[in-house]
């Protein structure tokens, strides 16, 4: 195993940790936590490819990523975090420890689904990109409170950066640099609706709003 | 000339800040009109001279991108005018005018941008950024509903479009054998190499650009937001999310379709077909049970987007341009006359019946727009998806029938739906209903449960009848545009969407 392919590893495993540990607590301080660290080691990452694959540019989307994925964007979510009624979530549709479970059973899944067509050099990174993605789906699917479903979106945006610097390295910087962009336009615009909605409701409970069928 | 188009409506955005708040929505028609000039003015270069460039080609306009422009601006135009009326009684703040004018004028801004630029990265970022400059559209009239819809249409549209970057993304990975590790995501790039993409992970790729836009393009069944906030939206906005935001999202897919072809084949038509037809068939089920107005007219924008999307698939991108075109004005006039009709009546279709004897024109319209949107001959739907029928035929015979036969349930659906609203008399539920309303409306936004009072009711009711003659102007100049296209597609038109078809691959 080569030194490149080690660290991808790590990454890998770092990241599918990460994902799940947002899976297996209702406390959002917790699941913002784990969201900064998965941002922090895909930052890590990005300028360990940047190294060993000499593509100088992927410093600089280095750079950005931590400041905005692991900074600016987690600074925004502790503020609607602090508006919240709760420090946790109260409405869970499934316990922590089953959501767990699907969050495992969702890794093995990537893993089968990536291991048929990946080559090594990429095989984790496409792994924990898909992993991270599914848990991501996964997350703001099954939580009916609003906090845990941005944190769901913005996951799903990490294990798709994952699977871009895994997978196409050359990709010009300001694809990076939009897709950054148009996160911190997502987290500041659910940040106001999740305050419109605590505010109006006492709640940021999705649940509550259920009015609209058919 | 690109430039001035968008400066257009972000010169407005700043104006929302500074010019007295009473002014905004009037100060908005003429900026409409602008864009609207604007964009016929670029289609008519676009046709005269080819493609245009701006920025060195960050921004390329071809024949597929000035038709997007054109149903976008044209739509913008309308909203412009039907605002002027439509907040009249509601009585806005000057914060929330400020408020929607800035919106207003953020979310043309985002949607006439998506067709401009040629990187497919910078494309998605501005589909996902109508999502996030409408939300708060969607949520402007403050009630609980409105709320829920903007916030279900945010996750499942993000959910959503994040799949199309993924795709995207996948999209470059299968250029990297031909085009080396690094090099620029732009269309015009990809296009001049399509038929040399590795198969396998631009397969995939085309499949999640198909789900992700899909999403926003309301494709069963990704539709799930689009009913909700089409309806919960103010009407010249829910006029903009169905008449051109649609158009913008399945640009996204249109865009790929040339690249992916020659490398697929067969497969990109098989993919698009099968969503087409599973949206016209759960939209024509759908609509049987609708009694709220706007979610009917919501439905209906699922169905014809399935259709349009059909037509693509089958390789007869002529008619399906024309079917959008069509859908297009139509739907935009059905959503200003519901949002007359609902401003003296409230929602419901049961509790308001008679409409075109307490609403001629109005009622009138509703008639009329109702039979066109569901393709009934002489109006101008019926031509495109005959066109359709056609190519289906040509395809396969079954296709046509399944086609043919969920058609006519749209008809039966749509029609017995919208002949309980515009026909019978008022006494059956008109009165009570409609003061009910308008004390809603006098009371204030984000107050729905409001109880009645009968001296708001007198106040707001003049103010309702102000609003709807406003409101009236929009939909017969919308009416006209119907019937005319209905008539004749005249040469300028016709040229538009031979040149968009012959983008995608298709003859006229």
């Amino acid at each position: 195993m080569s030194a490149s392919q080690a660290i991808s590893s790590l990454v890998a495993a770092g990241t599918i940790i990460t994902a799940l540990s947002v899976l297996g607590t209702r406390y959002f301080r917790s699941q913002l936590w784990s969201y900064v660290w998965q941002s922090v080691i895909l930052a890590a990452y990005t300028a360990v490819v940047a190294v060993l694959a000499g593509h100088l540019e992927l410093f600089w989307a280095a750079g950005i990523t931590f400041v905005v994925r692991a900074v600016l964007i987690p600074a925004i979510l502790l503020r609607v975090a602090r508006a919240l009624p709760g420090r946790r979530e109260e409405a869970l549709i499934m316990s922590t420890a089953s959501s767990l479970l699907v969050g495992v059973v969702l890794v093995v899944l990537s893993a089968l689904v990536v291991s048929a067509f990946a080559t090594p050099t990429v095989y984790p990174a496409l792994l924990a990109g898909l992993s991270v993605t599914l848990c991501g789906l996964f997350l703001s699917a099954s939580r009916p409170e609003a906090f845990p479903q941005l944190l769901g979106l913005l996951q799903i945006e990490n294990g798709q950066f994952l699977v871009t610097v895994g997978l196409t390295p050359g990709l010009p910087i300001i694809n990076e640099l939009v897709v950054l962009f148009d996160l911190v336009v997502l987290v500041v615009v659910i940040g106001v609706l999740i305050r419109l909605m605590t505010s109006r409701y006492a709640s940021g409970n999705t649940a509550t709003l259920d009015s609209l069928k058919g | 000339m690109l430039s001035a188009y968008l400066i257009v409506p972000l010169g407005y955005i700043v104006l929302a800040w500074l010019l007295p708040a009473r002014w905004l929505r009037s100060v908005a028609v003429p900026v409409g009109a602008a864009v609207l000039g604007l964009g016929i003015a670029v289609a008519a270069r676009v046709l005269s001279i080819g493609p245009l460039q701006a920025w060195g080609g960050v921004m390329r306009v071809d024949g597929l991108s000035a038709l997007i422009l054109v149903t976008v601006s044209l739509v913008v135009f309308g909203s412009s005018l039907h605002a002027l009326g439509y907040f009249t009684v509601e009585r806005l703040s000057a914060l929330r005018e400020r408020t929607y004018a800035s919106l207003w004028a953020g979310f043309a801004l985002t949607m006439l941008a998506v067709p401009m630029f040629a990187n497919l990265g910078v494309v998605w970022m501005l589909v996902e950024l109508t999502t996030l400059s409408s939300a708060f559209l969607v949520a402007f009239e403050g009630r609980r509903e409105s709320l829920e819809a903007a916030w279900k249409y945010v996750v499942v549209v993000t959910v959503g479009v994040s799949l199309a970057l993924l795709g995207t993304i996948l999209l470059y990975y299968a250029a990297v054998p031909v085009l080396g590790r690094s090099f620029s995501l732009s269309w015009p790039v990809l296009l001049g190499h399509a038929g040399q993409l590795s198969v396998g992970p631009l397969r995939l790729a085309f499949l999640l650009m198909v789900i992700g836009y899909g999403t926003k393009t309301g494709l069963v069944p990704m539709h799930t937001w689009l009913p909700d906030a089409h309806s919960e939206a103010p009407a010249p906005i829910s006029a903009m999310l169905s008449g051109c935001l649609l158009n913008t999202a399945l640009y996204g897919i249109l865009r790929i379709l040339p690249i992916a072809r020659p490398t697929l084949g067969a497969y990109p038509g098989v993919v698009l077909v099968a969503f087409g037809l599973l949206s016209l068939f759960v939209a024509a089920f759908s609509l049987r049970g609708q009694s709220h107005m706007k979610r009917l007219l919501a439905y209906s924008s699922v169905e014809h987007m399935g259709i349009v999307t059909l037509g693509f698939g089958l390789g007869a991108p002529f008619f399906a341009f024309l079917q959008m075109v069509n859908h297009t004005v139509t739907k935009a006039m059905l959503f200003y006359a519901a949002g007359n009709a609902t401003q003296v009546t409230g929602p419901g279709i049961d509790r308001r019946k008679g409409l075109l004897a307490s609403m001629p024109v109005t009622g009138a319209a509703l008639l009329i727009g109702g039979l066109a949107i569901t393709g009934a001959p002489p109006f101008n739907l019926f031509s495109s998806e005959l066109g359709i029928l056609r190519s289906a035929w040509a395809h396969a015979p079954w296709l046509a029938w399944v086609y043919l036969v969920l058609l006519a349930v749209v008809f039966v659906a749509f029609v017995s739906r919208l002949t309980r609203l515009v026909f019978g008399t008022q006494e059956e539920g008109g009165a009570g209903a409609a003061s009910a309303r308008l004390a809603i409306a006098a009371s204030g936004p984000g107050d729905g449960d409001a109880p009645l009072d009968g001296g708001a009711t007198e106040v707001a009711s003049e103010d309702a009848r102000a609003s709807v003659r406003l409101g009236t102007v929009v939909v017969l100049l919308f009416l006209v545009a119907v019937l005319v296209l209905s008539l004749v597609t005249p040469a300028p038109l016709s040229e538009l969407l031979k040149s968009a078809s012959r983008i995608l691959g298709g003859g006229a």
